[in-house]
């Protein structure tokens, strides 16, 4: 069974390395790549914190649910604004 | 691209990457300082490829942290609803406020916020009793189980927030004001207080650095060497920190924030400019 600390630990590092993975191979090839890497890498951090808040869910501790939603929704319009 | 110019990026971000890491604070001011003073970049680029270094290092630095128990998730997601906030306001005040009034007060604050990291003297606790956002880890450089509660919750929600707008006003991590709040004033463990702001940098730098890619300021070919330099060098200070004593680190800090606050008082005078 993962814990949500596992859970968070292992999207961390997928999304870092895929990030660089795409990055480093755009670097020789196409930098359509590097810029894709970059968006993974970005969107990175929102993801655990979409896993952490399905996990506070799972926990029943709706308060940290709340915090994470809303923390995305600030994310969200952020990145809207800036479009 | 000249290959020399890249490898000499990435040594550079493998040395950020690692000093960001062992002490929370994103490496991100270091990032800034080199593409401004070694490459001569502009500023908007500068502070873009600044940020998405950070994202990078948090990752790599939080996916141990956290798994190590070092992190502090609770209190993390607490105050990142005041550090992303305080990032989208910062954009906003950044506009109203004479820029060099909050570097030079931030300066002065760094210089306080050094000596009162240095001031506290006495050990940290180690068996506290533990309250619901408190947390406990096990410290490998003293071999001993720590448990620790938070003090002052309501000063680290302020500094989160502040954090935040400053993070957005001028494009450094927020973490250089946190990790010394969270240790001197909340009473968070070093080590704690670092793997925390770690974990929260990297969300706060991704929301500026998504505005600053959406408006095309990113420069994709030096992204490649940062990005893998700051990953590389936050693997190596995630290592090195669990071994350090949590004094070495707070000494290390201090001399790091008063280097801070140098620098962003010559922002405030003009000397330094981004």
């Amino acid at each position: 069974m993962v814990t949500l600390e596992g859970a968070i630990s292992i999207a961390l590092r997928a999304g870092a390395i895929s990030s660089i993975v795409l990055m480093m191979i755009g670097l020789f090839t196409d930098e359509r790549l590097i810029g894709m890497g970059i968006a993974l890498l970005i969107m990175t951090p929102v993801f655990r914190v979409l896993i952490s808040s399905v996990g506070f869910l799972v926990k029943k501790e709706l308060v940290f649910v709340l915090l994470g939603f809303y923390v995305m929704l600030i994310f969200v319009i952020s990145v809207l604004f800036a479009l | 691209m000249e290959w020399l110019l890249l490898l000499g990026t990435m040594g550079f971000a493998v040395f950020a990457g690692m000093i960001g890491a062992m002490l929370g604070l994103g490496g991100g001011v270091f990032m800034i300082l080199f593409y401004l003073l070694a490459l001569n970049l502009p500023a908007h680029q500068a502070v873009a490829l600044s940020l998405i270094a950070v994202v990078g290092s948090s990752c790599i630095g939080g996916s141990f942290y956290i798994k190590e128990g070092l992190t502090n998730l609770r209190l993390a997601m607490s105050m990142e609803t005041f550090t992303v906030t305080g990032a989208v306001m910062g954009a906003f005040v950044g506009f109203a406020l004479p820029p060099q009034a909050i570097q030079a007060l931030l300066g002065v604050v760094l210089f306080y916020t050094s000596w009162a990291v240095l001031r506290r003297r006495r050990s940290e606790p180690c068996n506290a009793q533990n309250d619901r956002l408190g947390g406990e880890f096990y410290d490998m450089a003293c071999n001993q189980h720590v448990r620790y509660r938070i003090e002052r919750l309501g000063i680290g929600f302020a500094s989160s927030l502040a954090g935040g707008i400053i993070s957005g006003i001028i494009g450094i991590g927020g973490g250089v004001l946190l990790v010394p709040i969270m240790n001197a004033v909340m009473k968070i463990p070093m080590k704690a207080a670092a793997a925390t702001s770690n974990f929260m940098v990297g969300l706060t730098a991704a929301a500026s650095a998504a505005v600053y890619y959406s408006a095309g300021a990113v420069d994709l070919q030096l992204s490649v060497p940062s990005v893998l330099g700051v990953m590389v060098g936050a693997f190596i200070g995630t290592k090195a920190m669990v071994r350090t004593e949590s004094a070495v680190l707070k000494k290390f800090l201090s001399v790091l924030l008063v280097f801070f606050g140098v620098v962003l008082l010559l922002r405030a005078w003009g000397i330094l400019s981004w």
